[in-house]
């Protein structure tokens, strides 16, 4: 009884406690309801590839904490477009374009100071569409006030100093032009660059005072030989105007800690490869691109839609952030993604995405980094996302931060923890692949720069281990050169004499097989024999072609010198040697993925031109009197190849052991295989037509142009079966749908 | 004494007191003044209004009552004309007429036509809708009509002599006599007066000219022409057409007349209850002409609402359901030309019921992942509402193009509303297959906060055929309705279970009082789960020519080595889920005969395996996949054209992988997809072959989270999700019937019932922009009840965040590895695991697993007894009443009173939430 009254009243008091916790708490809790751990990332993470393909990675950055006006306890933002972080005072400005504020906080998210309202020299003034926002290290705020034309300048309190208007400048008419500033950024000598709208000759540049100095930034034309002719043909006035520069639309700028201006382009007539460009003070791009591709977001992303058209969606930058070490993140708006690229232009990590849930964006505008974290401001949304790196990113910038500084070993370790995370990860192999070359580790950087797919860094150890091997075994290499110099001296000499040799011999002997033939009765054999012997004649008679293509193709005409298997084994030996050189060509030279290799696909790159070649040579050469019947052509195309043959091995051999910067010599020898084999292969076929030297340049222009004729109608033959298929399919799908 | 003032001033202020309470009580009264009970048993009481057909329900022990509408509704400020009705409707409907998608609602289109019939069943009522206009205004008018109904249907009933005067001025009399001596003969082109009135001619007055003899005669012919079946023209036109007018002398409708007179007349026909059905038709009758015919537009839709113990049910019957689906009904005279296809393709049930208005306070339940929840008006209008289906997407229903991200799944058929102290919890209980659950805020389309269940009854597809110039589309529909009716049950929950741990209690007893769930036997250690990737293909050349190939990455001899270390280093209680022992690796050939993966060992090295693992107390489940066909060749006894599922389209299903960057479609790795109907057959031919090697057990893969139908096109091959679903969970059950445990991932509901065992299971929410919190719902329904664990530890972006998480919802740790070295996976389809060489993760999983054992070791067969958000980024889960653990994964140390919790850590309390004070 007791025992229950007391259990009644324990229950009783626990109720209360709980209540009132429950109570208390409650209190607590309503100020916001963020908790990153109850959610999924929504997007996955990749890098490309050396063969531009995307690659899972893991997730680098992911999305902490969202950051809306009601939360801020002030009114929600309005399509705001700019986000900016000034790194001393780590406070963070807002540019709330639609609410014609800038709202400045510290980096806990407390409100420093509201801009709506200030007093100019002409009175009490507003913003009107602000739509950039830039402060200098001294705490200045530059706005970008796109609806009143200008670019207003505070001082760190909030109180107006100053203001740039429109330009007024001699050598460029502003007269009909509206200054629309979008975005505005200052180096550290009080240099002001604007990116305003419709403007395509570049961003303005402004001085100290604020007087215009003219444009920067456009990129310089490629003029081709094409467009220097044409050029050299136009009037005066019109050359003049043909300028030099590409008409070019900046999306967004922002100065970096060397003071060298990071911009992205979003439109104009500029390749990808210039879409993000860090410009020295006098204009010039100084980024360095030597990741697999340029720096350009997605790349391989042209899409077909239903209509059959291609439509190009590469990404959309436009906003860009310097990072540690000389690193730099682009945001892209397209699929709302942020690509981060290393100071040489490889890329670290992607992450972001479109979507409607946390983390994702609608039309993100502003990235910025405070700390270690990353900003990205959505203007449709009407929020911040804020994104907390994770273990993976944060490793790839600590030996991003140990190679720069010069701690190899370190580096290398970090690579190695960061390998552990990510086994796809090629700038990882790279990374220890530099630690090893600097360690004087040649062999392992060669093995590490491979693996990384980094081939100018690879011809980089390999010189220095080539060097290496040749110092320390310079009288073995002596002797092997002298004996291969000696062998291929003898070998060209006693070659051919000893065929012939051999070739007596088994005369010699000949009866005696021939005996055993005729006592078995064996004819079947006895001609097999004849014909492995002429095969073998004929092989040896190529060697005598390629050096005396005239007199060898009319004996291969009239003496019937080279017989078909021999030809066949030609062409066979052709096409081996090229799967040959596809394979094992040095790494440098091979930017094939080795392990994707398809027999029947060699085959048919080599097989099909040869005989498209010999078919359309000999349809044509009948019409035009040649002499040569399908079975000399055959023959002498095959022979004609025998360069190739000869030059391929030995090149695929060398090719192991150039740098990069002796493609010269790889690029000479199969030059040299290439127009050999021209040469012979017209040689060859005059002589086997009998055609005089100008008709059987006609004729090979004429069978070139036959080829091409094939081919064309080749594809338009597929083209057609396609789409009398298609006809058929949609009749078939009709038919069932609608019975 | 009191002035004679302040006496009245007192009088007055009763008077005053009285009659305000006198309009308090009837305005108490007034919301449930229509209401009549229905239904009642100890719990429930169930109300019903007759005149619009909503319902209400008190829950009698806390004295709530839920409507089917919200009360509120006439303070509505946002919804203008039928969104507004949509509050005062049931059930919505939407249908496609071509390519356009249209909706009905029962209150604008049936009960503002009062075209809803009442029904009482033993419990509950049943309410049958029709929506559609049935009759439109100018059905009512007879367009003949005789002189005795005239005068006894129409102007008897009218009380108004204007009106009267009015109904009699838009008819002519129609009278036949015989025709007088002196008549004069009217000539009309193409007609025989002769023929048609022998000796009879038309009279109407006395007066007549010529002329309008003339004009009346071309329109009561023109008249009879376009209103008799059998006369196509003038000339056609015999006596026996004209005769009933000699019986009865009748009126035809005046020629000419304006649109609004018709309308007046129309409404003062309504207004005495003159019908179509009856009344016109039978005047149309008398004079054998057409009568009008009913709207096509008709959906027949009952819904029934009975009380079952505690709870609502809600009940739409599919058998019932009619709808316009191109049948000519029988006895239609208009026949052919009548024939109208709209096919019905979803049904909304009871969109507002419960809903909460924008005082309330409170939150909705959505089971996005792991359970979500999406606080009243959050004032998130500029982010798309919610609605996902359940059971993750029908892959059957069309091939995607384009995909993101595959991780919106929900698993658990529920939904639920806290508003103050009162909460509901929606149960799809019939038709959850073909369910969405959609939640939306206050302040878009309405003031009220609302979350209810849909259903897709039709799936369908577009198709566009592409010719050479023009590119058309059009819809396809699955070719029936589905065989299981549509059903909602209904929790109402008060107090201190109002709350998302009450709701997951209420369907955690649910899922017991049906069995599914059974209580986990008291063991001392947590489990751990262990998924080995035994091998795995990749494109090789063999010969240069590319090829599959199957790559070994821990054989059966790597297994045991790697499990005795783990149990070596204090693991215990290990389940091992083995991918890729059947031939091709991880993604196996058809499995119909077992050909066991040579490469990672022979048939007696898996016994001697299986053996060893059962003598150290370790689970062997290996993993087999019997819905997705990986490596299709010739004779593997799989055929796509008969085995294969199909699209509504009609072509082969099929799945492929999508490209990282722009999420399109690669064309190299197809899957196919084995028609449920084939399950069983694969299953025991597969099952005999089984039984003669040791391993008893299996993991199934994706049983436990893909759902799909196979849309042949006629009616009796096609398996709707609903058979889909059965046929799934009858594979199971046989599977289970013959001995074998089973393993699942995911969790889909139905397939709860199947094992006690669950891998990768959603501990967190998908983040959907509406949403505010995610909370661990469905960790709250299992604890105790199943061995579940999250996603591979060794994968998650964030071990240390996960490890919490973990230690939140009580989930087992999950380890994925393989003996080769992590770079092995390099170039491979799976190249998406970044990290599983077992040497790496021994000693992070034995630590983990020491740690979580001391702390569910204990508890982890007792359900989660509460769970509650302390503050910003603190949590605290209860685990059997005897146990907390309260979370910080702050990055800063919390003190909370009576203890600190340091950063990224917890603390563990006995007993129940009072010593967290």
């Amino acid at each position: 009884m007791v025992n229950s009254r007391l259990k009644l009243k324990y229950y009783i008091f626990s109720t209360f406690i709980i209540i009132l916790t429950v109570f208390l708490l409650n209190i607590f809790s309503t100020v916001s309801a963020d908790t990153p751990q109850d959610y999924n990332v929504p997007y996955n993470s990749y890098v490309y590839n050396f063969w531009e393909e995307p690659v899972p990675a893991p997730q680098a950055y992911v999305p902490d904490r969202i950051i809306t006006g009601q939360e801020l306890e002030i009114d929600s933002f309005s399509s705001p477009r700019d986000l900016h972080v000034n790194r001393e005072k780590q406070q963070i400005y807002i540019a709330d374009t639609g609410n014609n504020r800038i709202i400045i906080f510290d980096e806990k998210w407390q409100k420093v100071n509201i801009i709506t309202q200030f007093n100019t020299e002409e009175g009490q003034d507003e913003f009107d569409d602000p739509r950039g926002i830039y402060t200098t290290s001294d705490g200045r705020i530059y706005v970008a006030d796109r609806g009143n034309n200008r670019i207003l300048i505070f001082s760190k309190e909030g109180e107006y100093l100053d203001k740039v208007g429109r330009p007024e400048a001699d050598e460029f008419e502003f007269r009909d032009y509206r200054f629309l500033p979008s975005k505005v950024a200052v180096d550290q000598h009080g240099m002001m660059y604007v990116v305003a709208d419709e403007i395509y000759e570049g961003m303005l540049e402004f001085d100290m005072d604020g007087y215009f100095t003219g444009f920067i930034g456009a990129p310089e034309v490629q003029v081709d030989f094409f467009q220097y002719i044409w050029r050299r043909f136009s009037p005066q006035e019109r050359r003049e105007r043909l300028s030099l520069f590409l008409p070019t639309e900046f999306s967004n700028l922002e100065i970096d800690e060397r003071g060298l201006i990071l911009t992205t382009v979003s439109g104009g007539a500029v390749d990808e490869e210039d879409y993000v460009r860090r410009l020295n003070p006098a204009g010039e791009d100084t980024l360095y691109r030597d990741g697999f591709t340029a720096p350009m977001g997605d790349y391989g992303t042209s899409l077909q839609d239903a209509g059959g058209e291609y439509i190009y969606q590469g990404s959309l930058f436009v906003d860009i952030i310097p990072r540690p070490n000389n690193a730099y993140s682009v945001l892209d708006q397209r699929r709302g993604r942020i690509f981060t690229y290393n100071r040489r232009g490889h890329l670290l990590y992607v992450f972001g995405f479109r979507g409607d849930q946390r983390g994702g964006f609608r039309t993100p505008r502003a990235v910025e980094a405070i700390g270690n974290k990353i900003l990205v401001l959505d203007s449709r949304k009407e929020n911040i996302t804020i994104f907390e790196p994770t273990e993976y990113s944060q490793l790839i910038h600590q030996a991003e931060e140990y190679y720069t500084e010069g701690r190899f070993n370190r580096a290398v370790d970090k690579w190695e923890q960061v390998l552990d995370l990510n086994a796809n990860y090629d700038l990882a192999y790279t990374g220890i692949g530099r630690g090893k070359l600097y360690q004087n580790n040649f062999a392992e950087a060669m093995k590490n720069f491979r693996l990384g797919q980094n081939r100018s860094e690879y011809s980089r150890a390999f010189e220095f281990y080539r060097h290496e091997v040749i110092r320390k075994n310079l009288s073995i290499v002596g002797y092997i050169f002298l004996f291969i110099f000696l062998i291929s001296v003898i070998g060209f000499k006693y070659y051919s004499k000893f065929g012939e040799y051999y070739i007596q011999l088994k005369d010699k002997n000949r009866h005696i097989i021939f005996d055993l033939f005729q006592m078995k009765n064996y004819r079947i054999f006895q001609k097999l024999y004849y014909y492995i012997i002429d095969t073998m004649k004929s092989l040896i008679f190529g060697l005598k072609v390629i050096v005396h293509p005239f007199g060898g193709f009319w004996e291969l005409k009239s003496e019937n010198k080279a017989n078909y298997l021999a030809s066949t084994i030609n062409l066979i030996i052709l096409i081996a040697t090229f799967i040959f050189m596809r394979q094992y060509t040095g790494f440098i030279f091979n930017t094939r993925n080795l392990e994707e290799l398809n027999i029947l696909v060699e085959l048919a790159s080599i097989a099909v031109p040869f005989f498209l070649w010999c078919t359309v040579n000999w349809a044509l050469t009948t019409l035009m009197e040649g002499k040569g019947t399908f079975g000399e052509i055959y023959k002498t195309t095959a022979y004609a190849m025998l360069p190739f043959i000869l030059i391929n091995i030995p090149l695929t051999v060398v090719s192991n052991y150039l740098l990069l910067e002796e493609y010269m010599i790889y690029f000479l020898l199969f030059s040299l295989a290439l127009v050999w084999s021209f040469v012979l292969l017209f040689c060859g076929t005059l002589t086997i037509h009998q055609y005089s030297l100008s008709k059987m340049f006609l004729v090979t222009v004429f069978i070139l142009l036959g080829i091409t004729i094939v081919i064309f109608l080749g594809l338009l033959f597929f083209n057609l079966l396609e789409q009398v298929y298609a006809f058929f399919l949609t009749i078939y799908r009709e038919l069932t749908y609608r019975i | 004494m009191f002035g004679k003032e302040l006496y009245h001033k007192f009088i007055l202020c009763i008077i005053f007191v009285i009659l305000l309470f006198c309009f308090m009580a009837a305005e108490i009264n007034f919301a449930r003044a229509e209401f009549e009970p229905v239904a009642e048993n100890s719990y429930l009481k169930l109300y019903i209004n007759h005149e619009n057909a909503e319902i209400a329900v008190t829950d009698k022990n806390s004295g709530n009552t839920w409507y089917s509408n919200p009360p509120g509704r006439s303070d509505e400020s946002i919804a203008r004309g039928r969104t507004a009705d949509r509050l005062r409707s049931q059930l919505r409907i939407s249908y496609f007429a071509g390519q356009s998608r249209r909706y009905m609602n029962s209150y604008t289109d049936s009960v503002q036509n009062d075209q809803f019939n009442l029904e009482y069943l033993d419990n509950g009522v049943r309410i049958e809708f029709v929506m559609g206009e049935v009759w439109q205004e100018h059905d009512y008018v007879p367009l003949m009509i005789s002189e005795t109904s005239l005068e006894e249907n129409i102007l008897n009933k009218i009380d108004d002599d204007r009106d009267k005067s009015f109904v009699k001025d838009l008819y002519e009399s129609v009278d036949l006599k015989e025709r007088p001596e002196n008549y004069e003969k009217v000539e009309i082109y193409g007609f025989d007066k002769e023929k048609a009135f022998g000796n009879y001619t038309i009279t109407k007055k006395e007066d007549w000219t010529d002329r309008e003899r003339r004009q009346f005669l071309i329109y009561f012919t023109s008249r009879l022409v376009e209103l008799r079946e059998n006369v196509d023209s003038r000339g056609g036109i015999t006596f026996a057409d004209i005769k009933p007018f000699k019986k009865n002398p009748g009126y035809i409708l005046k020629d000419g007349l304006a649109d609004w007179d018709l309308d007046d007349f129309a409404e003062i026909l309504m207004e005495i209850g003159y019908t179509p059905d009856e009344n016109t038709t039978q005047d149309h009758m008398t004079y054998g002409i057409a009568p009008p015919q009913p709207g096509i537009r008709i959906f027949e839709v009952p819904l029934e609402y009975y009380l079952d113990g505690k709870n609502l049910v809600a009940k739409v019957p599919v058998e019932e359901i009619n709808y316009p689906d191109g049948d000519v009904a029988a006895g239609d005279p208009a026949g052919e030309e009548r024939i109208t296809h709209l096919p019905l393709v979803e049904i909304e049930i009871m969109e507002f019921f419960g809903a909460a208005d924008q005082n309330e306070e409170g939150y909705m339940l959505v089971p996005d992942g792991s359970g979500a929840l999406i606080n009243l008006n959050n004032e998130k209008t500029n982010r798309p509402s919610y609605r996902q289906n359940l059971y993750g997407r029908d892959y059957s229903v069309r091939e995607r193009e384009e995909m993101r991200f595959a991780n919106k799944q929900l698993h658990l058929p529920v939904f639920g509303l806290k508003q103050n102290d009162r909460a509901f919890l929606g149960v799809i209980e019939k038709g959850k297959s073909l369910a969405s659950i959609n939640a939306d805020i206050a302040g878009r389309t309405t003031t009220f906060n609302k979350v209810f269940p849909s259903f897709n009854v039709l799936p369908h597809a577009q198709v566009t055929l592409t010719g050479e110039l023009e590119e058309s589309a059009m819809n396809i529909y699955q070719s029936r309705l589905p065989e299981e009716d549509l059903q909602i049950r209904y929790h109402f929950l008060s107090d201190d279970r109002a709350d998302y741990v009450g709701m997951a209690e209420a369907y955690r007893d649910y899922l017991i009082g049906n069995g599914i769930l059974e209580p986990l036997p008291a063991e001392d250690n947590l489990p751990f789960f262990l998924d080995l990737v035994g091998s795995i293909h990749h494109q090789a050349p063999v010969m240069g020519i590319p090829r599959r190939k199957v790559k070994p990455l821990t054989t059966y001899e790597q297994t045991k080595k790697i499990v005795e270390k783990l149990i070596n280093n204090g693991i215990d209680n290990i389940n091992l889920r083995y991918r890729g022992w059947l031939e091709g690796g991880q993604e196996h050939n058809f499995p119909v005969n077992l050909i066991l993966e040579d490469s990672v060992g022979t048939e007696n090295e898996l016994n001697d395996l299986y053996r060893y693992l059962n003598e150290k107390g370790v689970k062997f489940y290996p993993e087999i996949d019997f819905q997705f066909v990986y490596n299709n060749q010739l004779f593997n006894g799989f055929s796509t054209r008969r085995d294969g599922t199909r699209f509504i389209s009609g072509e082969t299903a099929f799945m492929s992988d999508y490209h990282l960057a722009n999420y399109r479609q690669l064309e190299e790795e197809i899957r196919y997809i084995l028609s449920p109907r084939h399950l069983n057959s694969t299953r025991s031919d597969f099952s005999n072959e089984y039984h003669q090697i040791e391993p008893t057990n299996l993991t199934l893969k994706n049983m436990g989270e893909v759902l799909f139908s196979d849309f042949r096109s006629k009616e009796e091959d096609l398996i709707d999700r609903i058979q889909a679903k059965r046929a799934n969970m009858d594979f199971s059950y046989e599977l289970q019937n013959k001995g074998v445990e089973l393993l699942l991932t995911g969790g889909n509901s139905y397939m709860l019932g199947f094992s006690n065992k669950l891998m990768e299971t959603p501990l967190r929410s998908t983040g959907q922009d509406i949403i505010d919190r995610g909370i661990p719902f469905f960790p709250i329904v299992l604890h105790g009840y199943y061995h579940f664990s999250g996603q591979p530890i060794n994968l998650v972006d964030n071990m240390e965040d996960y490890f919490l998480k973990m230690l939140e919802t009580g989930a087992a740790p999950n380890f994925r590895l393989m003996y080769e070295s992590s770079s092995a996976l390099k170039n491979t389809p799976f190249d998406d695991n970044f990290n599983l060489h077992y040497g790496k993760w021994l000693k992070e999983a034995e630590k983990k697993y020491r740690e979580m054992n001391e702390i569910l070791g204990p508890v982890h067969h007792k359900p989660i007894t509460d769970h509650k958000k302390l503050k910003q980024n603190i949590v605290m889960t209860e685990y059997g009443e005897k146990k907390s653990v309260v979370i910080n994964y702050r990055n800063t140390t919390v003190n909370l009173g009576s203890f600190e919790i340091p950063a990224k850590g917890y603390k563990i309390l006995e007993g129940r939430i009072k010593e967290v004070e």
